[in-house]
């Protein structure tokens, strides 16, 4: 039940990386391939573009895992991998729902209850607030493990430029809840607003009267009541980290083999590393790769030219030239990544003529994301030969 | 689609959105390269606080310190919690500054739903003013903005409107109704969506034409196809080389038929999502932009590509 990607016993996979280097698709790729050895799977996708869902064929995804069917991929998988009993679930984090339900879950009071979901400050939170994807996808992870329903869980993280956000959202929020500051406006909000003592109730007061922004008294009554969800996301955030921790968690680092990528995951895995997260693995997608050591595009000219004529042979040459420098320049990428990080594989996942929009495609590219090395090699050989 | 040097010499405003990873950067500073060559005093604004624009021009970055890049062309890399500095000293002077090191401020500021997105389009307001408060007292022609991707320029864009409606009275309220009414008057502010010929991309680029076409004043004034393949093979090249494919043991030759037959497909694919994305912009359809080689590009192919962009052409 393991592959490159994914060590044995892993029970949550988090797929990080940059933007637009195809978390998503890698992310159900993971989900697919370990529903087809037979797991039951979920897939949690915060993805607006509903590409997990097209890719998927469903319609639209929800806040509830719905199932995916899988069993006509039987023939696409190669047959000793496959198990029955597999399942596949998806679902697609609606940020304001899953926030709005943990409040329901955490704070007991019914009138505090309804202020803070009626609260202006609160309801801009789920759009406005950078930190509350993160945080709300953490807590919908944290929920899903809880119930024991599904052997794995695969999560496809926010496209923020930052995935830092994602791995100190619980950390933050409760550094928050634990301030001094925090406690202070408590304090003095519970006094009344106008009766604010101390330093920071100076401050805010001031704050208030030079920008005019009447909304602080919001902000106030929405941290009072979130003072009140204090006990449960203390708790709550402290599971999540533990859950981020556990070794049973693994990050599943998604790169494309260019500079900005390839810094942004060189950080995140140094990261991983010094808050003792567990580096799944790392998947370089979208590779360029030939098997040609010195290319003599003069030569390949030539040698179709009987059969193709000069001109088409000399674009084909051409052709080839612009490949071959996109393959030497991504093997330079992948090796700086590899020397800086100490590691000695990555997985590749070649460059597809088209981007996988069925739940078959994605099990092709799956081949690729499960393969022993030697199977992996074979492979990449045969996208060329 | 027409060139941007129209586009470029109006508007003194230009946000450049679109899909993460769409080239949004290399754009924004191929613009700014093309703008700063047609005479305009120009500056690029980042936002992602990495200065990765400068950095691909040769210079180094200083955040919210406005850098040269070149003659005419300045940089800057906005902070929210930088800008909001900068805008207590303006309102207050020492008094702001020591508002931003009290803790109680600095987490009631971080729990201002939208402050960080007003504060950011302040400060783009404020480097598009005439009369500049701060740093080049002449105010520049032209600010682009390298903006974030389609959601959160949108959040970016409704910001100051968001924030008038809550803050009822005062200076900020004041500002952000001011900020409001120059991001809806399409003679100043455009926006540009960068886009890749790709069918998830196109997707998202029809959703945020859709979306910004529904907020008053909002003008899309292109869309860019970036990253575009050359048509290098047609139908019956491909036909040929898939022949030529079956009789051919040798390797550098069977990749280089591959690497041919692959290309031709991409680019077919290609065509059809520049299709859609002409569809989705009413027929002015999409600018398209080639592949650069090198990532990042160096200086010499940001200025190809702004050349591109100010001529056109399909």
């Amino acid at each position: 039940m393991s592959s490159a990607a994914i060590p044995p016993d892993t029970r949550v996979c988090i797929c990080a990386g940059a933007g637009g280097v195809g978390k998503t698709t890698i992310a159900a790729t993971v989900a697919l391939g370990m529903a087809s050895r037979g797991l039951k799977v979920a897939v949690i996708t915060i993805d607006p573009a509903r590409r997990l869902a097209e890719s998927l064929g469903l319609e639209q995804l929800g806040n509830q895992p719905v199932r995916v069917p899988i069993e006509g991929l039987r023939s696409s998988v190669r047959s000793p991998e496959w198990r029955p009993g597999g399942e596949l679930w998806a679902m697609m984090l609606d940020v304001r729902r899953t926030l709005d339900e943990l409040v329901e879950l955490l704070l007991d009071d019914e009138r505090a209850r309804g202020e803070l979901l009626g609260n202006r400050v609160y309801q801009q939170l789920a759009d406005a607030v950078a930190g509350t994807q993160e945080f709300t996808a953490v807590a919908k992870l944290y929920e899903l493990d809880r119930t024991g329903d599904y052997d794995l869980l695969v999560l496809d993280t926010p496209p923020s430029r930052s995935a830092l956000d994602f791995l100190d959202a619980p950390d933050r929020l409760t550094r928050f809840l634990e301030s001094r500051a925090l406690a202070a406006m408590l304090r003095s909000a519970g006094l009344g607003a106008r009766v604010l003592g101390g330093g920071s109730a100076a401050m805010l007061r001031l704050l208030t009267r030079v920008t005019g922004i009447v909304l602080l008294e919001d902000v106030t009554a929405f941290l009072a009541l979130l003072g009140e969800l204090r006990g449960g996301f203390r708790e709550r955030a402290a599971k999540v980290r533990q859950l981020l921790r556990d070794p049973r968690t693994a990050f599943l680092l998604v790169a494309v083999a260019e500079p900005g990528p390839v810094e942004e995951t060189v950080f995140l895995a140094r990261r991983l590393r010094s808050t003792h997260m567990r580096l799944g693995g790392i998947v370089i997608n979208r590779v360029h790769h030939d098997e040609i050591a010195d290319l003599d595009a003069g030569g390949v000219a030539e040698a179709l030219r009987a059969s193709l004529g000069a001109s088409l042979a000399r674009r084909v040459a051409e052709n080839l030239r612009e490949y071959h420098d996109q393959v030497e320049q991504d093997r330079v990428n992948e090796r700086r990544l590899l020397r800086t990080l100490g590691l000695s594989r990555v997985i590749q996942i070649p460059q597809l003529d088209q981007d996988p929009h069925s739940v078959e495609a994605l099990a092709r590219l799956g081949r690729f994301l499960f393969a022993s090395h030697d199977e992996h090699e074979r492979l990449m050989a045969e996208v060329v030969s | 689609m027409a060139g941007l040097g129209e586009t470029l010499r109006r508007k003194r405003l230009l946000i450049v959105t679109g899909k993460g990873g769409a080239g949004k950067s290399t754009i924004a500073a191929a613009l700014g390269l093309a703008a700063a060559g047609l005479g305009l005093h120009t500056i690029v604004a980042e936002l992602s606080g990495q200065s990765r624009i400068a950095r691909s021009l040769g210079r180094r970055g200083a955040g919210m310190h406005e850098v040269e890049l070149a003659p005419r062309l300045m940089s800057i890399s906005i902070d929210p919690r930088e800008a909001l500095r900068e805008y207590l000293r303006l309102q207050l002077g020492a008094l702001g500054t020591a508002l931003m090191a009290s803790r109680t401020v600095g987490y009631l500021t971080a729990a201002t739903p939208g402050l960080g997105e007003l504060v950011t389009i302040g400060k783009i307001w404020e480097l598009a003013r005439r009369e500049r408060r701060t740093g080049r007292a002449q105010g520049y022609d032209l600010v682009i903005v390298d903006g974030p991707s389609s959601g959160q320029c949108l959040a970016l864009l409704r910001s100051p409107a968001t924030f008038a409606g809550i803050a009822r009275a005062g200076p900020v309220a004041g500002q952000a109704r001011a900020i409001a009414r120059m991001l809806a008057a399409s003679e100043v502010t455009g926006v540009l969506i960068a886009a890749l010929a790709e069918e998830l991309a196109v997707s998202e680029t029809i959703m945020l034409c859709e979306q910004l076409e529904r907020s008053p004043g909002m003008a899309i004034d292109g869309v860019l196809a970036n990253r575009v393949y050359p048509r290098r093979f047609d139908d019956e090249d491909a036909h040929e080389l898939a022949r030529a494919l079956d009789s051919t043991p040798d390797l550098p030759c069977r990749t280089a038929l591959r690497a041919a037959l692959s290309q031709h497909v991409r680019r077919e694919a290609q065509e059809q999502q520049l299709a859609r994305l002409s569809a989705a912009t009413k027929g002015h359809g999409a600018l398209e932009l080639p592949l650069l080689p090198g990532r990042p590009p160096n200086r010499a192919a940001l200025e190809t590509l702004g050349e591109r962009l100010v001529e056109g052409g399909r």
